[in-house]
């Protein structure tokens, strides 16, 4: 009998993979195993015992996910071959899947705020803010390597503060770049109108942390009450036309619930091009002492958006076409079995991990909207046809492939209408969307025909970034949002916060410990 | 030159290739004018281009639908050159759209403009040049009105009148000393072919011998030597220049 209760498990193993530990910070074994309907990562260090972290709130959506069909895209150039093995090759090492689809670069250590939820190793002493000439080497690499970027995000620190922002944006446009993505907290945003407008003249993408419409909240993650200051960025940017995209922390049990709020926002208005949502990851300087330390994984947030977000598809009981209605009945992930409640709001089949990335760190998902008529697009294209759409990349490349099978789509509703009653409404859409497209007489480069194709989307990113408890070494591996740096090698983000940005002497001084 | 001390009358004259024509035509030695739809400036600055050809140069801001507009364009042309010697009907529009999303009024538009306004142009002119037993029409198509590809159809239909016209067209003028030719051009990096989606541009590249777009200047080169004296010979053709497709 004692035998059989040592080898009894209250749990399943499923898969085996390499974490790190939280401790000691060294590359250990892990298994992915189930337990109570939830999945885990449990990492087994040698000298500091067993761990767990919740990476899945539900094994039949990990179990679909895991297995979707991912995108190759191998990277244009390897700068490092393998020696000690994954992650201390990172430059990229000939091991590594995938291309870089966003490139991210701190331009600063300087940050007007301290805010509780930040992961990233950051000193501020003394401040350092990238040299332009530096700059330039990093987008030289860049664009000497992967030949066509569709965008360059700058962060920092607070890169608003850098004093040369505008010479660093200049030199972003070069026709082999489609834009500059720019995160902020927002209070220069707030404070600096002709900020706002000069960002506008360089067509500068704001990424604007923007994570709770409650002060106390606010208060709790920003470390000061700067509501008023996000609301006052967020009117500048409406007011001068700036595209943004809202930044939305998730903590669970903290503003997670909110989440449908701030789509819902993001849905009214025009100017904001999209949402992402990331996990809360408890790592850096800052993020790794925040509580409460609760993971959350992406089925979580999803979860949280069906059940939340108002109405995205006012006719989609229209727009779905029959024997798609009857796949909708049976999805086992619904938690509101009401038809007309489930058809009219975002449904958990209306998000797919991005194929150009590990399914478990990006979901996304498409709402195509043309004035107040919206509809989720992958309820138009339920097949893997819709992957061929999201492509490798992380922004929709409307290309040849897009092109086919818009025009199958579009040949289809219109041989079918039976099967989609609104079809007379999606084929104006469509056509709407062509014209905008294909011009005559104006000549569209691939990135400005992608940037009107996108005034017809809205996007809800999920990204789950990792922290000490979550690293998985096969996330890694297929990392497509990686950090370049002026010697030549990019690094996976989650693998340079975790282990290299702690060593950057830009970002830490000598010596000094993080949270392990 | 090759058109020395003649008058030509050119529609669509601020759209690309009608710029180069009308651009290589006062070159050439024509007195050249020409109509326009939408914009002034760019009529303005080809005014000037033919000016500095030492030609002389008209510019008329009417539609090639505006059937009284054209009359008083032509009668204005007239007055000022004396005479008509060569119509170049260029103007035209196309339109990105599979057939499922081309309606009704998108097919009255792209037939009203690419075929009846040839049509309303071609008889005012064809007056005067059958008064004076004289002249040479030549006709922009395109090769989307003649061969297997995948281009939009009202587009191809009324590039495909287009030849039928200018075929009965010469027959019929042929007894006035009247020639009457096509121009078919394939893809070019400008005008229409601008924004030729991804997929029908590699179709086409992967075909087309020269490896590139044409250039309209290249067009425009060519319809001055058609409508030259050197070319007498040669009367109710479709000519291609597509790069060897």
């Amino acid at each position: 009998m004692k035998k059989d209760a040592k080898r009894k498990r209250d749990y399943i193993y499923y898969d085996f993979t390499r974490s790190m530990c939280r401790r000691c910070g060294k590359i250990i074994d892990a298994q992915i195993i189930f337990r109570d309907g939830k999945v885990f990562l449990r990492s087994i260090c040698p000298q500091h015992g067993a761990s767990e972290a919740l990476i899945a709130a539900n094994i039949d959506w990990y179990l679909k996910v895991i297995n979707t069909r991912q995108a190759t895209d191998r990277p244009g150039k390897f700068s490092k071959e393998i020696s000690e093995g994954c992650p201390y090759d990172c430059g990229l090492c000939t091991w590594h899947e995938k291309a870089c689809n966003l490139p991210i670069i701190s331009i600063t250590n300087v940050c007007n705020l301290k805010c509780p939820i930040c992961f990233t190793y950051n000193r501020d002493d003394p401040e350092y803010f990238m040299p332009v000439e530096e700059f330039k080497q990093v987008i030289d690499w860049l664009t000497a390597s992967e030949k066509s970027i569709d965008l360059i995000n700058i962060t920092g620190g607070e890169p608003t503060l850098h004093p040369e922002l505008f010479k660093i944006i200049e030199l972003c446009r070069r026709k082999e770049i489609g834009r500059v993505t720019l995160n902020s907290n927002g209070l220069k945003l707030a404070e600096d109108e002709d900020f706002v407008k000069k960002l506008a003249g360089y067509g500068v993408y704001v990424i604007l942390s923007f994570n709770t419409f409650n002060r106390d909240i606010a208060k709790k993650m920003h470390g000061a009450d700067v509501l008023k200051k996000k609301l006052d960025a967020l009117k500048n940017l409406e007011k001068y036309g700036v595209q943004t995209t809202l930044m939305n922390v998730s903590v669970k049990d903290l503003n997670d619930k909110e989440i449908g709020k701030v789509i819902d926002y993001a849905l009214k208005k025009d100017f904001i091009r999209s949402v992402t949502i990331q996990n809360m990851t408890y790592t850096g300087f800052a993020g790794g002492r925040f509580t409460p330390r609760k993971h959350l994984p992406i089925d979580e947030v999803i979860d949280n958006i069906v059940k939340r977000s108002a109405t995205v598809a006012d006719r989609a009981h229209h727009t779905i076409p029959a024997k798609l209605q009857n796949l909708h009945k049976k999805t086992r992930f619904s938690p509101d079995n009401s038809i007309e409640h489930r058809e009219k709001r975002l449904t958990h089949d209306d998000f797919v991990p991005l194929p150009g990335s590990h399914p478990l760190c990006y979901s996304v998902c498409y709402i195509f909207r043309d004035g107040d008529y919206t509809f989720p697009l992958k309820r138009l294209f339920p097949g893997d046809e819709y992957y061929e759409i999201l492509g490798k990349k992380y922004l929709v490349h409307p290309g040849e492939n897009f092109q086919r099978i818009l025009s199958d789509k579009i040949n289809e509703i219109w041989a079918r209408k039976d099967s989609y009653p609104e079809s007379e409404r999606i084929l104006k859409m469509m056509k709407n969307m062509i014209g905008k497209l294909y011009p005559t007489g104006e000549h569209l480069s691939p990135f400005e025909r992608q940037k009107r194709a996108e005034k017809f989307i809205k996007i809800i990113y999920i990204h789950a970034y990792m922290d000490e408890d979550t690293f998985d070494l096969s996330r890694v591996n297929r990392c497509s949002v990686l950090v370049p740096g002026i010697d030549k090698t990019y690094i996976p983000v989650c693998t340079y916060n975790l282990f290299y940005r702690e060593k950057d002497k830009r970002f830490r001084k000598a010596g000094e410990r993080g949270i392990r | 030159m090759l058109l020395e001390n003649k008058t030509a009358i050119i529609t669509g004259g601020t759209g690309a290739i009608g710029a180069k024509l009308c651009e290589i035509f006062s070159l050439e030695g024509a007195d050249t004018a020409f109509n326009y739809e939408k914009s002034e400036k760019k009529a303005e600055k080809i005014l000037t281009v033919i000016k500095e050809n030492n030609r002389q140069g008209l510019a008329f801001r009417c539609s090639v639908l505006d059937s009284a507009g054209i009359e008083k364009m032509i009668d204005e042309v007239i007055r000022k050159f004396g005479r008509i010697d060569i119509l170049v009907n260029n103007a035209g529009i196309t339109q990105v759209l599979p057939l499922p999303l081309i309606e009704e009024e998108d097919w009255d538009r792209m037939m009203a403009v690419n075929v009846k306004g040839m049509f309303l142009v071609t008889k005012e002119v064809v007056r005067r040049m059958i008064a004076r037993k004289s002249g040479v029409i030549l006709n922009i198509g395109s090769i989307a009105g003649m061969r297997l590809l995948e281009v939009p159809v009202h587009y191809a239909a009324a590039k495909a009148a287009v030849t039928g016209f200018t075929i009965s067209l010469a027959k019929e003028l042929s007894r006035y000393n009247i020639r009457v030719n096509a121009i078919a051009p394939g893809m070019l990096d400008a005008g229409v072919g601008t924004n030729v989606p991804e997929k029908q541009y590699n179709e086409y590249m992967k075909y087309c011998t020269a490896g590139r777009p044409g250039k309209p200047e290249e067009v425009a080169s060519f319809a001055a030597f058609l409508c030259s004296d050197k070319a007498a010979y040669i009367n109710a053709q479709n000519m291609v220049v597509d790069g060897g497709l």
